[in-house]
C-alpha cells in the first residue's frame, strides 16, 4: 500500500452515529458519582452502627457505654481523616495528568516521578500501619467487651488471632503489589521515557 | 452536555478509541469516558486557545490513562471471565481494520502522533500537543507513515 492510500483510507472511513444520547452519558457520569457518595455514606453509617451497637448492647452503665461509643466514633473519624488527604492528593494528581496542561510525554514524566516517590516510600510494613491501627483498635474493643462481660476470654483471644492473620495477609498483598505492579510499571515508563529522550535529541 | 457537542466529537472519540483498544465493547466504554472527560474539561479551555489541540490533548491523555487502568484490571478480571462476552461487531472495511491494528501496535507517543497527523493537524499543532519540536515531529512522521503503509500492506 502507498503512503497516500493510508491517508485516503483514513479520510474515507465512515463516521459512526452516536450510540447514546447526551442525556444518557451525563446520567452515567452522575450515577458513578452517586455510587462513590453511597460508598462513603455506607462507611460512615457502618461506623455509626458499630458505635451504636456498643451503646445499646453493652452491659455497663449508660455513661460508660456512651464514653466507649464516642471513643469508637473518634477513632473512625481519625482513620478517615488520615485517609482523606491521601485520597484527595491522588485525585488531584490524576486530574492534573488528565487535564489540558500535560502532553503525553510530560504525563509520563509526572507518572514516573509519582511512581519513583511511591516506590521509594513504599514499605509493606509502613503501608500496613493504618491496618495495624485498625487491628489494635478491634482488639482493644474486644478487650473492652471482655471487661464489660459481653464476650468471653476465648472470644477475645480468637478475635485478636484472626486480626493478626488478616494483618499478615494484607502485608503479603502489599508485597505482591510492589513486586508485581509498581516495579514493572516503573521499568516500562523508564523505557518509554528513554525512547522519548532519544526522540527529543 | 448537548446533542450538538456529542455529534461534533463523535468521530474523534471513536477514532481514538479504536486506535487504543481492540475489543468493540472496550471501544464503546472508552468513547463514553472520552465524552465525559471532554465535557468536564471544556470549561478549562484557555480563552484564545485552539480547540483542536486542546481536545486532542485532553482526549489522548484520558485514553492513555484509561488503557493503563484497563490493562491492570483486565489481568485480574479476565481470570474470572468464563463465558465469552456478547460483543458488539465491527463491520468496517478489512483494510481499515488492518490500519487500526497497525496503529494499536505503536507506542503511546507514536500512536498519538499518527492520529493527529491523519486528522490533518499541522506539525506545529502536533508539536504543541506532544511537547516535541516541529522537526522531530516531521522526522518521526516520515518513519511512521512508511511503517504504517508497509504494515497495512503486509497484514
Amino acid at each position: 500500500m502507498q503512503i497516500n492510500d493510508v491517508q485516503t483510507l483514513w479520510d474515507q472511513q465512515p463516521t459512526p452515529r452516536p450510540q447514546q444520547t447526551a442525556t444518557e452519558i451525563v446520567q452515567r457520569s452522575r450515577r458513578r458519582s452517586a455510587i462513590n457518595a453511597v460508598a462513603m455514606l455506607a462507611f460512615f453509617l457502618l461506623s455509626m452502627a458499630m458505635a451504636g451497637h456498643t451503646f445499646w448492647f453493652s452491659f455497663g452503665s449508660q455513661g460508660e457505654a456512651l464514653g466507649i461509643a464516642l471513643i469508637r466514633c473518634s477513632l473512625f473519624v481519625i482513620l478517615a481523616g488520615v485517609q482523606y488527604p491521601l485520597w484527595r492528593q491522588a485525585r488531584r494528581e490524576a486530574d492534573r495528568r488528565e487535564s489540558c496542561q500535560l502532553a503525553p510525554g510530560d504525563c509520563l514524566r509526572e507518572i514516573q516521578v509519582d511512581l519513583e516517590r511511591e516506590i521509594a516510600s513504599f514499605s509493606p510494613l509502613r503501608s500496613s500501619v493504618p491496618l495495624l491501627l485498625i487491628m489494635v483498635f478491634i482488639s482493644l474493643n474486644k478487650w473492652i467487651d471482655y471487661r464489660l462481660g459481653v464476650d468471653t476470654l476465648a472470644e477475645c483471644i480468637g478475635i485478636v488471632i484472626a486480626a493478626g492473620g488478616v494483618f499478615g495477609l494484607v502485608g503479603v498483598t502489599f508485597w505482591h503489589y510492589r513486586t508485581q505492579f509498581l516495579e514493572p510499571r516503573r521499568s516500562h515508563i523508564r523505557q518509554t521515557l528513554a525512547e522519548l529522550g532519544t526522540a527529543k535529541r | 452536555m448537548s446533542q450538538e457537542f456529542l455529534e461534533k466529537y463523535t468521530a474523534l472519540c471513536w477514532k481514538i478509541a479504536r486506535a487504543f483498544v481492540d475489543s468493540p465493547d472496550d471501544q464503546q466504554d472508552l468513547v463514553q469516558e472520552l465524552f465525559i472527560t471532554l465535557w468536564q474539561a471544556m470549561p478549562r479551555m484557555e480563552k484564545g486557545g485552539k480547540e483542536s489541540t486542546f481536545v486532542y490533548r485532553v482526549a489522548l491523555n484520558r485514553a492513555i490513562t484509561w488503557q493503563r487502568r484497563r490493562q491492570t484490571y483486565a489481568r485480574y478480571l479476565d481470570a474470572f471471565r468464563r463465558e465469552p462476552r456478547v460483543s458488539a461487531t465491527d463491520d468496517s472495511p478489512e483494510q481499515l481494520k488492518q490500519l487500526y491494528a497497525a496503529i494499536r501496535r505503536l507506542s503511546d507517543l507514536d500512536r498519538s502522533l499518527v492520529l493527529m497527523h491523519l486528522d490533518h493537524l499541522s506539525y506545529r499543532e502536533i508539536a504543541r500537543v506532544l511537547n516535541l519540536t516541529e522537526s522531530n515531529v516531521g522526522a518521526r512522521l516520515t518513519r511512521l507513515r512508511k511503517k504504517l503503509a508497509d504494515d497495512v500492506a503486509g497484514d
